[in-house]
């Protein structure tokens, strides 16, 4: 009998007692991962489809980590450059591959300069920074990436760096060239 | 006391039978209460620390990842290392993230993706085309196309630890793969869904199934009841322990969702240890024992990992295969036996062969050299405690590929190089950057592969010897008073100065050289001749070269820092030699890129750096000497190893009783620098071109190192020198020349110029007048 009273009355206490914040508890530390995989532009329900592979695999993969090859790492703005912040157009027209895609990025510098203006036009100017400097990396004396480097560094206000990396890209440019002459005119109006 | 109580207490008169059933009451209400007190402070407890769990989670530090783009220096054999390191499997058929094939000249991979701190890279098909060491084109399917650039996921090569050592990935509960939630629900507390935290009738079935089969086969624990004893496993486990964790249990259940319950249990619960580390949790499970991530394994590894909480050393699947088998069809025996699974799956999952990693993939013991200089790097920033408890990612800068290349060739390098032969005591550092961004690509702090002692890459500081004079010579260019061809006097010299000791130079060998061109000065690395220009130039001013180029500390103002008598570290050296290679533009060495918390939001990211130091001109002038080195000095034995890779920059560097032998050189892509030296600081026998520099070669080739295209600047024009030096143009013999570069207003001396003497009349006359 005592038994059978003592946990009701104990956890009518309890719930009686109950005083911490009312609400439901903070559930445990969870990391979302599922952005590892994410589209940019929330195109979660595409089925990856690739080519060549003799069966299409689209088998067991989880739902909640969508995975979308291909144009999604690019920003919509791929396709109507000039117009920042304009939503995705419609899906491109397959393509038998390997064909570059009209509007495409052929280059991995073209794709990252495309990223650049992305974040440029999001007003991330740390994130466009790092992309710039990606892509210095993959073409480290490409006067023109480094000069791209040196705007959005004087863009953020940090003039002195965006100074050195100007030379820097002077360094690299040809001598006379239109790129040349912006340099030094950038080095010129730099505060 | 309760008042009341005290108030009932019987006075004596009254009878016994009442009396007794008073004290009854009275102790029946103390108990009551007592035990309401006790449940308070449980339930407290518990609501506390469930709600306020915030698991230590380990800095994880990731490697520089690896980019794939047409034109880009990668081999099949690169590529496919870098895959397997990554746990991609080779498979015929591309089903799932992670998973690649390579036939011929063509990688076909499916990547998993990444938050970078500059963004998600997402999960890609694409197939790559190589041709020779290069990638020659990359496309996806039908919808892709083309692919300009992938870059896959970076490997992680260490953590910074909690105190605890625990180490866990979280997880959410939707990340999860429904057949892992099912499996450790069938095996483990299959009404979960409906009891209230403990499970009566579950564990009167385990005492059945116990009793029949003799030996304890079943657990009457629940999930809850499981999560409960692992938040706090350090406890001892009494009966009482025992009665708390029950009611723990029950207030959980009272107060959080069952979805909350199984997400903290899959983040909590412990499935394996290496070493002082301890493997929490389901997500790092599947990373620890099978490399790959959670949603890519198939049921009969889920079903593995699902047998694991019963005991995660006894089903070992690394050490003890046959028990973690069984384990696993028990498993597979229960998700059929309730309906989660389909006869012929199970029957599929049960036959599949385990597929372990052979042991867990190693921590912290892969690259201490490199860490120790992230360490120090992220210092700056972070105190320790960050570092071991908020889970930070950290993506550095080194390069596995030029990492490991190096590692594997400096061991039988140095052994190569050693004398008397492999008596193991010689020592070596060496440190590899990016010769344009100044990142650190790779460091090896002594000769043993993944060496974790005394690390001498970063705390060996030893005179540099030869390897200063590049700051003597480019200060004496800088100053407009010198040229490559300047007459320099490599004769014996006694200096004099304050509150030292006469000082009488040397070179090696004892040879004397009489006059010299200075650029010939430097490439055989002539020490008379050296301080000769070294004293015309001033020390102040060699002092403030070598601070330009990047060195940090006070340099002494002795002539004999003309020759190297400053102590550096390695990486000292290297930053000297970065400012060099980046054509005097300084770069900060850097070791971290970017530090993101442990979802990817951006915290900090370190920016390339870079500010002219030195002009382009006079730095042009230095290389040519620099080159010359490998063309026709010091490093000319060199030459034909490197001939690929020619033409390459450097200097050797040896010190007094061939004490510390040195290397330091770069291409368009890489600067290496390469000390050798015994620990007790004793004679090597070896100079900087018949040690160091033969293991820089070795490394260098190894890698591919890139040549030295540096384009002239525009103002430089090359003039014809005669081949002897001579002070007096009276003796200038013209038949001989050689072409040197030279600035306008700084033209080589009236006495050894042969431009001007263009006709053949000229030099007619010359040659006649020389008779």
């Amino acid at each position: 009998m005592l038994t059978r009273v003592l946990p009701i009355l104990c956890f009518s206490l309890l719930s009686a007692c109950a005083g911490m914040d009312g609400g439901r508890g903070i559930p445990a530390p969870v990391e979302d991962r599922s952005g590892a995989g994410a589209p940019v532009q929330g195109q979660s329900t595409t089925t990856p489809v690739p080519a060549q592979p003799a069966t299409p695999p689209a088998a067991r993969t989880n739902p909640a980590r969508s995975v979308v090859p291909g144009i999604d790492d690019l920003p919509p703005r791929t396709v109507t450059p000039g117009l920042p912040g304009q939503p995705a157009p419609a899906p491109l027209e397959p393509a038998p591959a390997p064909m570059p895609m009209p509007g495409m990025p052929a280059t991995a510098e073209e794709a990252l300069l495309l990223e650049v203006d992305a974040a440029l036009a999001a007003g991330d100017m740390e994130r466009a920074a790092a992309v710039a400097e990606r892509a210095v990396r993959i073409a480290p004396r490409d006067a023109n990436l480094w000069f791209r480097l040196a705007s959005i560094r004087a863009r953020q206000g940090r003039s002195d760096e965006a100074a050195g990396i100007a030379r820097r890209a002077q360094s690299f440019a040809a001598p006379e060239s239109p790129v040349a002459r912006q340099i030094d005119e950038f080095l010129r109006t730099l505060p | 006391m309760n008042p009341s109580t005290r108030r009932a207490q019987p006075p004596s008169s009254l009878p016994r039978a009442s009396q007794g059933f008073a004290w009854f009451w009275s102790l029946l209400g103390l108990a009551v209460l007592a035990f309401a007190a006790w449940c308070v402070k449980i339930d407290y407890e518990i609501r506390r620390d469930f709600e306020a769990l915030q698991w230590e989670l380990p800095a994880r530090i990731y490697a520089r990842p690896l980019e794939i783009y047409a034109g880009a220096h990668v081999s099949t054999a690169r590529l496919t290392d870098q895959l397997r390191r990554l746990g991609y499997r080779e498979s015929s058929e591309l089903r799932n993230p992670g998973e690649f094939q390579a036939s011929g000249n063509r990688v076909s991979l499916w990547t998993r993706g990444f938050e970078f701190w500059d963004g998600a890279e997402p999960s890609l098909y694409v197939n790559v085309e190589f041709e020779g060491n290069r990638i020659r084109e990359m496309w996806g399917d039908q919808r892709t196309g083309m692919v300009p650039l992938v870059r896959l996921e970076p490997a992680e090569i260490a953590l910074i630890n909690p105190g605890n050592g625990e180490d866990r990935v979280p997880i959410s509960l939707e990340d999860v793969p429904p057949d892992l939630v099912e499996a450790i629900i069938a095996v483990e507390d299959q009404r979960f869904y409906s009891h209230f935290g403990v499970d009566p009738i579950g564990i009167l079935r385990a005492l059945v199934a116990n009793l029949r089969a003799g030996e304890i086969v079943q657990g009457g624990s629940t999930l809850t009841q499981q999560l409960v004893k692992n938040l706090y496993l350090n406890r001892e486990q009494t009966l009482r322990r025992k009665a708390e964790e029950a009611l723990m249990a029950l207030a959980l259940e009272l107060h959080f969702s069952k979805d909350e319950i199984l997400t903290a249990y899959l983040n909590e619960v412990f499935l394996g240890q290496q070493g002082n580390r301890a493997i929490h949790g389901f997500a790092l499970a599947a990373e620890f024992y099978f490399s790959r991530s959670l949603d890519e394994l198939s049921l009969d590894e889920l079903a593995l990992l699902a047998g694991l909480p019963r005991g995660a050393s006894y089903y070992n699947p690394m050490r003890f295969p046959e028990r973690a088998v069984e384990r696993r069809n028990v498993v597979l025996a229960r998700m059929l036996s309730q309906g989660y699974i389909s006869a012929p799956d199970h029957e599929d999952a049960r036959n599949a062969t385990l597929r372990v990693n052979a042991r867990a993939p190693r921590q912290n013991a892969g690259y201490p050299a490199f860490m120790e200089l992230v360490r120090q790097d992220l210092a700056r920033d972070y105190d320790a405690e960050a570092l071991r408890t908020e889970g930070l990612r950290i993506f550095t800068t080194v390069d596995l590929h030029v990492q490991s290349t190096m590692e594997a060739t400096l061991e039988e390098a140095v052994k190569a190089v050693e004398r008397p032969v492999s008596e193991g005591k010689l020592e070596a550092a060496v440190v590899i950057t990016d010769a344009v961004t100044g990142e650190v690509r790779a460091v090896a702090g002594g000769r043993q592969r993944g060496y974790a002692g005394f690390n001498r890459a970063l705390n060996a500081v030893r005179p540099i010897g030869s390897l200063v004079k590049p700051a003597v010579y480019l200060a004496a260019l800088e100053s407009g008073r010198f040229t490559l061809a300047s007459v320099l006097s490599d004769r014996p010299v006694t200096l004099q100065s304050r509150g030292s000791p006469a000082w009488s130079p040397s070179n090696y060998d004892d040879k004397i050289f009489g006059d010299v061109y200075l650029h010939d000065a430097l490439e055989r690395s002539m020490n008379l001749a050296t301080v000769d220009l070294g004293m015309q130039v001033g020390l102040d001013k060699v002092g403030e070269m070598l601070g330009r180029l990047g060195f940090e500390r006070e340099v002494p103002q002795f002539p004999s820092m003309l020759l190297g008598s400053v102590d550096m570290a390695p990486v000292e050296v290297a930053q000297l030699y970065q400012t060099l290679a980046g054509n005097g533009f300084r770069s900060p060495l850097r070791t971290v890129e970017a530090v993101t918390t442990p979802t990817g939001e951006p915290l900090e990211r370190y920016g390339i750096e870079t500010e002219q130091v030195v002009d382009a001109a006079s730095m042009y002038l230095l290389e040519y000497a620099l080159q010359g080195v490998f063309e026709r000095g010091t490093a000319q034995t060199a030459r034909n190893r490197l001939d690929a890779s020619l033409p390459l920059a450097g200097k050797t560097g040896t010190t007094n009783d061939l004490r510390d032998s040195w290397f330091a050189g770069y291409g368009d892509d890489l600067v290496g620098v390469v000390w050798l030296g015994n620990d007790d600081n004793s004679d090597t026998g070896l100079t900087g071109a018949t040690g160091a520099l033969r293991v820089w070669t070795d490394i260098m080739r190894d890698l591919d190192i890139q040549p030295r295209l540096t384009i002239p600047p525009a103002n430089v024009v090359w003039q014809r020198v005669a081949l002897g030096p001579v002070r007096d143009g009276a003796q200038r013999d013209c038949r001989l020349t050689n072409s040197l570069p030279f600035l306008p207003g700084r033209l080589p001396d009236p006495a050894v110029n042969c431009e001007d003497e263009g006709s053949l009349m000229d030099r007619f006359f010359n040659r006649f007048g020389d008779l």
